[in-house]
C-alpha cells in the first residue's frame, strides 16, 4: 500500500513497482505543481545499498551498456481526454567505475561543486529526461530531450544511497546537488527518500482489524493506536516541479483561479519493461528486446489494492486509463462496502442496506469531482468533464495551498474530508492520510456527495487507521519527501553507538 | 585488484570529515581531494526510439503456425509478419 507490490506479478519486480504518485501545488512555490512518483518499495535502509536503485542498464568502464531497464514515465491529462497530453520519461544508467571490486563505494563518498561526485562512489546512476506533448486531435507527438543546467556535468546524477555516517557523511550535502533547478523553472530530482506514506500493514491484511475500533471487531481485540510500517523505511523518487502554465492545455497561467476551464489535471504514473527478456546462462546479463510495454501504473492511491479484484490486479497494471470503464463496476460496488458490515457487526447498517451503484467513488477515482457537488469554494472541482471513466489522480490546480510556510497550519490529513480543498482527493500531498480517508469513503462518508437522501453511519466518524505521519519523512521545500533513512542508523533507536544518526 | 587499504579508507575518511566540518588531522593540504576525473559523466541510457543497431538480435515468436503469424523483436520495435511457410520450417525446427 497504497501500490507497494500491490499485485502478483509487479510484487516480484520492484524496480519497476509504482508504490505512490503524488501531485500537489507547491506550499513555497504555489505557481508550480509538485509531482512525485515512487518506486522500489519497502527499503530497509540497512539492507545494503547496492541494489535499491532504479531499473537500469549497467555500463561497466567504457563497455556498451548491457542488461535491461525500466521506462518511468509521469503522465498528465490536460483536457479530460483519459489519454495523456503531456509525458515525462525517465530512463537511468548504473554506472561501475571499478569493476574488480564488491564494494559500493571505496571510501567515503563526497561532493564537490568542481569536480562532482567522488570516484569512491563505485556504483552510481544518472538519467535522462524527455518530455512529449500529444496533440490531442491529431495524436502527433512532439519529444523535447531535457539537459541539466550548464556546469552540472552534462548528465542528471542521482545521489548515493544513505549509507551510513563513514560511507555517506554530511548526507544532505550528498543529495543537495542532486536537486536540479532550470531556467525555465522546471526542477526535477530522482532518487532515494524517507518513504512518506503511512499505512497500518498489519492492521489493514488481518481482515481490516483497524486497531483504535478493534474492539468492534467482528473478531474482537483491545483498542490501540496504529502502528505506521513504513517508518524508517525508504523508497525510490523520481520528482517534478512545474510551472502551472506548463501543464495547461492552453500553455498559460491560470487567470481564474478555481473557475479556471483550464485547471484541472489527471496524473498517473507508469513504469515499463521491454516485451521480451532473455536471461544468457553465458554472461549472467538479461538482455531486453522490443517495445516498452506498461508493467505497472498508478494514480489514485489504494484503487488496485483494495478495488481491483485479485484475478484482475496485474490486469490492471498493464491497462491505460483510457480503458477503465473495464474495471467501473469495481468501484461501483466495491467489496470493501460488503466487508465492512461484516467485520464491523452493526456498525455500518446504512452502508449495508445501500445497493446503488457509487457515483460518489465514481467521481473520485475515476472522473473527477465536480465543483458543485463540494461547493463554490472548490470551483470546478477536479472534474474533467466525465467523458471516459479514466482513474486517475485529479488535481485542481487554482486551488491555493493551504500552508505555504512549512508549519501545515491549517491543513486537515483527511483532505476534503477534513474541510481543506488542497487536500487528497483534490490531489493528494505527502502528509495526507489517504488510508483514513478512503476506508471513510467507502465506509460511506461521500456517498451524499451524488446521492443526498443518504444518511452515513454514525460511526464512519471513529473509522481511522490511528496512524499519523511522522516529521522525519518530508521537508518543507522540493522534492518534499526528506533525506532517506541512514542504513548505519537503523533501526532509528538504535542506541548509543548511533551518536551521530543518518546525516 | 582495487586499490584497497588502510590508508587509502583514511585519506578517503578524512576527505569526508573535512567535507562535513569535522577537523582532520594532517589538514587538506595532505589530502588527496577527488579528481577532475572524478566527475563521470556516464553515457545516456537507450532511448525507447533508438535505430536499431546493425548485428542487434531479433526476437521471433511463432504465434500461429498455421496461419503463419510471427511476432518479431527487433530494438524497440514489435513487427506482426506474416509467412506460412516460415513458421512452418521454424516449427519443424523446434521438433
Amino acid at each position: 500500500m497504497s501500490s507497494h507490490k500491490e499485485a502478483p506479478a509487479i510484487a516480484k519486480d520492484p524496480a519497476a513497482d509504482s508504490t505512490d504518485v503524488y501531485a500537489f501545488v507547491s506550499p513555497d512555490a504555489p505557481n508550480t505543481v509538485t509531482i512525485l512518483a515512487n518506486y522500489v518499495p519497502l527499503q530497509d535502509p540497512d539492507s545494503g545499498p547496492n541494489f535499491s536503485e532504479f531499473g537500469a542498464k549497467t555500463v561497466v568502464g567504457t563497455a556498451a551498456p548491457v542488461g535491461d531497464d525500466v521506462l518511468y514515465q509521469i503522465h498528465i491529462d490536460n483536457i479530460g481526454s483519459g489519454i495523456p497530453s503531456i509525458t515525462y520519461q525517465f530512463q537511468f544508467t548504473t554506472t561501475i567505475l571499478d569493476p574488480t571490486t564488491f564494494l559500493y563505494n571505496t571510501g567515503p563518498i563526497t561532493y564537490s561543486p568542481a569536480t562532482g561526485y567522488s570516484s569512491t562512489w563505485n556504483r552510481r546512476q544518472s538519467y535522462t529526461v524527455t518530455r512529449i506533448d500529444t496533440d490531442p486531435v491529431t495524436g502527433t507527438s512532439t519529444s523535447t530531450a531535457i539537459s541539466p543546467p550548464a556546469g552540472s556535468g552534462g548528465a542528471f546524477m542521482c545521489p548515493p544511497c544513505n549509507v551510513g555516517i563513514r560511507s555517506t557523511p554530511n548526507y544532505a550535502s550528498l543529495s543537495a546537488p542532486a536537486v536540479y533547478r532550470m531556467s525555465n523553472g522546471l526542477n526535477v530530482f530522482a532518487g532515494q527518500r524517507a518513504d512518506g506514506f503511512f499505512v497500518d500493514l498489519g492492521s489493514i491484511f488481518d481482515l481490516a482489524d483497524l486497531r483504535p475500533i478493534s474492539s468492534h471487531h467482528l473478531i474482537p481485540g483491545g483498542n490501540t493506536a496504529g502502528i505506521n510500517s513504513l517508518a524508517g523505511k525508504n523508497v525510490h523518487c523520481i520528482a517534478l516541479q512545474l510551472p502551472i502554465s506548463s501543464l495547461t492545455s492552453d500553455g498559460a497561467p491560470l487567470t481564474m483561479g478555481v473557475n479556471d476551464p483550464h485547471a484541472v489535471i489527471g496524473v498517473y504514473t507508469t513504469a515499463n519493461r521491454q516485451t521480451v527478456r532473455m536471461f544468457d546462462p553465458t554472461t549472467g546479463v538479461t538482455t531486453a528486446t522490443g517495445p516498452y510495454d506498461q508493467v505497472s501504473r498508478l494514480g489514485s492511491p489504494l484503487v488496485n489494492e483494495v478495488v481491483v479484484p485479485m484475478a484482475l490486479k496485474d490486469f490492471f497494471n498493464s491497462q491505460p486509463p483510457v480503458k477503465d470503464a473495464q474495471f467501473a463496476a469495481a468501484v461501483e460496488h466495491p467489496e470493501l462496502q460488503t466487508l465492512l458490515p461484516v467485520l464491523y457487526p452493526g456498525a455500518f447498517p446504512n452502508l449495508a442496506a445501500y445497493t446503488k451503484a457509487r457515483a460518489d467513488l465514481v467521481a473520485i477515482f475515476a472522473t473527477g469531482i465536480p465543483g458543485s457537488v463540494i461547493g463554490p469554494a472548490f470551483g470546478v472541482g477536479t472534474y474533467q468533464g466525465g467523458k471516459v471513466i479514466a482513474e486517475m489522480l485529479r488535481l485542481n490546480m487554482g486551488v491555493a495551498p493551504t500552508s505555504t510556510d512549512g508549519t501545515q497550519t491549517g491543513t486537515s490529513n483527511l483532505g476534503l474530508l477534513g474541510k481543506d480543498l488542497a487536500g487528497f482527493p483534490n490531489g493528494r500531498r505527502p502528509t495526507d492520510d489517504v488510508v483514513t480517508i478512503a476506508l471513510k469513503a467507502v465506509a460511506g462518508a461521500t456517498i451524499p456527495l451524488t446521492d443526498p437522501s443518504y444518511t452515513p453511519d454514525a460511526d464512519v466518524a471513529v473509522v481511522n487507521q490511528g496512524v499519523t505521519a511522522s516529521p522525519r519523512s518530508y521537508q518543507a521545500n522540493f522534492p518534499y519527501l526528506a533525506d532517506p533513512h541512514g542504513g548505519f542508523s537503523n533501526p532509528p533507536t538504535t542506541p548509543a553507538i548511533n551518536t551521530n544518526p543518518e546525516l | 585488484m582495487p586499490n584497497i587499504s588502510r590508508r587509502h579508507f583514511l585519506r578517503n575518511a578524512s576527505i569526508g570529515a573535512a567535507a562535513t566540518g569535522v577537523a582532520a588531522a594532517g589538514g587538506l593540504s595532505l589530502l588527496a581531494g577527488a579528481s577532475a576525473a572524478d566527475a563521470t559523466t556516464p553515457p545516456k541510457a537507450t532511448s525507447p526510439d533508438a535505430p536499431i543497431l546493425e548485428g542487434s538480435g531479433v526476437v521471433a515468436h511463432v504465434v500461429d503456425a498455421k496461419k503463419g503469424e510471427i511476432s518479431l523483436f527487433v530494438g524497440t520495435k514489435h513487427i506482426a509478419y506474416t509467412n506460412q511457410a516460415l513458421a512452418q520450417e521454424l516449427l519443424k525446427a523446434a521438433q
